[in-house]
């Protein structure tokens, strides 16, 4: 489900390097990370090649659907303990 | 971006260079993500950082993979879950968000076409089409109309919860089975549940037609033994030919997938206002049944999985399990004593007979209507017809004997049997399979478990080249199981000896999932309702 979205919306495949300024993380932080849920198959990555020339190909990464339930668990979670009820479910 | 640059800039790839050196030296895939990444960033002195950050997390992988440590650990940092929240508000909040919640799906009647019904069945049968989205995340792309058949209970006070058939494959079509279901399938059919049949998109009588005259074309390879090389390349040809034969079609190999195949069986359940439904997945069925169960836990009553494919996204056992089914063929021969007697090392007389084909083909002819006159039988096509019997009780009590008729070069005797198998073969949607499954689990194979199909069927399996170039992977099918949807699990209730010997080790894995995960197994059907029967 989510793949099919690859295509529409590149957006949703992300930049090692996005992510480390959107979360704070560094790349020693990040990365270890990455390759950790990775290995856990909770995170999908590919390769995109460089919209420009010259420049190497991109490693890009995003959530399997268990990443994403296992994320959606943990937000619920702290949601829960925060706001007292849970987040609607989606389908 | 800023490749000729200053000394900053300089270092930064000299130290990016040694953190890719330190990730390969312990196998990482991920040295060149580190370094590629740098070429993006402006700033030198960010580049730097980023390159001295990536030392830092070579060495932890290096030292990651001698200690092993648990996952969990990492988990439990705030770093995980503040990363965890980003991925996943991008993946919830994604622009084309296109949910199937906000579609009303109908059922739109229509009459049945389906051959060799009965009066009796006839007046218990429904058939229609459920339009679903091409594409769930762009519903404007258009619909694909789902088969779907309802056959409905045969006694008079019904249930209000019916039973869904999720069958094996993928690539097998059910609603032109419905009479054959009706008949033949006992374990599934309640008297007082309705049972629902959908062919999965890009199956039997549901659209997309997929690469139609691939399975005739395949047939066609099996029947002209050829050198396992020549095969290989025809086959890779006649796959890749479907490829583009999708693309000439604006069909999106992205389209297709066991979660995709779920959410059209969830809109085929609103489309006929059922509320909670009982689920029987056989074989590949299962892979659906478990998918649905951890996404749509609320619309299910029950849950019976038999003959459970393998769960695991790398499954190893392919070749292992084929082993293992000759060989448990090979056993029940020799426990039987007409088959004992008549063919004392059932084995041996295998091997002579593929050695026989191995030297000299066989030549037989088959009934018009096939696409095929005459089959040249080589050692490929009759391990392929031993391997595809084994799935089949009826043809499992004829194989010791066709096998001796191959060893005696008296090939007339497989005529009725290769017929059979043609006819499920080209019934069978080879695009759909390849599409499915190449969206599923796009590297089946290990190295070594491609050498045990190749040491079994003479010739190497393709899925992973295939895949490689089909589609960019899917999301992996659910396959651990769900608390709370009572389940039942027949491991040994296949009718095929294939099922009955293969899937021991993926039952075991499913059977812990589901425990592990607090699933109740019990057996599902109401009092009133045949039981479901292990072993029927």
């Amino acid at each position: 489900m989510l793949f099919a979205a690859l295509l529409a919306s590149p957006g949703t495949w992300r930049h090692g390097y996005d992510l480390s300024k959107e979360t704070g993380l560094r790349s020693g932080t990040l990365y270890p990370l990455l390759m950790r849920l990775g290995e856990q198959g909770l995170l999908e990555s590919c390769w995109r090649e460089a919209e420009r020339p010259g420049l190497p190909a991109r490693h890009l990464y995003r959530l399997t659907s268990t990443g994403l339930a296992t994320a959606r668990e943990a937000a619920e979670a702290e949601e829960t303990a925060a706001i007292g009820h849970r987040a609607g479910a989606r389908a | 971006m800023n490749l000729a640059s200053g000394p900053l800039r300089r270092l930064a790839f000299r130290v990016a260079r040694h953190a890719a050196w330190v990730l390969q030296r312990v196998g990482s895939p991920w040295a060149e993500a580190i370094l590629h990444e740098m070429h993006y960033i402006e700033d030198d002195r960010e580049a730097l950082r980023w390159a001295l950050g990536g030392v830092l997390a070579s060495y932890r992988a290096a030292l990651t993979a001698v200690v092993q440590a648990r996952w969990r650990v990492l988990f439990n940092g705030l770093a995980a879950g503040g990363l965890l929240a980003v991925l996943m508000s991008m993946t919830l909040n994604g622009p084309a968000s296109g949910s199937p919640t906000t579609m009303s799906p109908s059922f739109d009647e229509m009459p049945c076409d389906i051959p060799n019904i009965s009066t009796e069945l006839r007046a218990r049968l429904q058939c229609g089409t459920v339009s679903v989205p091409r594409d769930y995340r762009t519903p404007a792309r258009g619909v694909f109309k789902l088969a779907v058949v309802i056959i409905r209970a045969s006694a008079k006070e019904r249930q209000p919860d019916p039973v869904l058939f999720l069958q094996g494959g993928p690539g097998t079509p059910l609603t032109s089975r419905a009479a054959q279901v009706a008949q033949n399938e006992s374990a599934i059919l309640a008297p007082d549940r309705d049972l629902i049949l959908i062919d999965p998109r890009g199956v039997g009588r549901s659209e997309p037609a997929l690469c139609p005259g691939l399975p005739a074309l395949q047939l066609r390879l099996f029947a002209q033994d050829l050198a396992p090389a020549a095969f290989a390349e025809a086959w890779r040809d006649s796959e890749r030919d479907c490829r583009q034969e999708l693309d000439q079609h604006g069909i999106d190999p992205a389209w297709f997938g066991s979660n995709v195949t779920v959410e059209d069986v969830e809109l085929v359940r609103r489309a006929l206002g059922i509320s909670r439904w009982n689920v029987y997945g056989r074989s590949y069925g299962t892979t659906v049944a478990m998918t649905l169960m951890a996404r749509h836990p609320d619309t299910l009553r029950a849950v019976v999985l038999d003959s459970v494919y393998p769960p695991d996204p790398l499954p190893r056992t392919r070749g292992e399990t084929a082993d293992a089914a000759m060989n448990a063929l090979f056993d029940a021969c020799r426990a039987d004593a007409g088959c004992a007697t008549a063919h004392p090392d059932l084995a041996a007389t295998y091997r002579e007979a593929m050695a026989g084909l191995g030297k000299t083909p066989l030549s037989l002819p088959l009934r018009p209507g096939l696409g095929l006159e005459i089959v040249t039988l080589g050692p490929l096509g009759f391990a392929t017809i031993v391997e595809r019997s084994l799935y089949f009780r009826p043809l499992l009590a004829m194989l010791p004997a066709m096998i001796q008729a191959v060893h005696d070069r008296d090939a007339s005797a497989l005529q009725p049997l290769i017929e059979h198998l043609a006819e499920g073969f080209l019934a069978d949607s080879a695009g759909d399979q390849i599409a499915v499954e190449c969206r599923d689990r796009p590297s089946l194979l290990s190295a070594a478990n491609a050498r045990a199909v190749e040491s079994n069927f003479g010739f190497p399996d393709l899925h992973d080249e295939i895949c490689g170039a089909w589609a960019v992977p899917g999301d992996p099918p659910m396959v651990t199981g769900t608390p709370g949807v009572p389940s039942l699990l027949l491991a040994a209730a296949s009718i095929r000896l294939r099922h009955r010997v293969s899937p021991k080790r993926p039952h075991e894995r499913s059977g812990r999932a589901l425990t592990s995960s607090n699933s109740r197994r019990s057996v599902t059907t109401s009092r009133s309702s045949r039981p479901v029967e292990p072993g029927s």
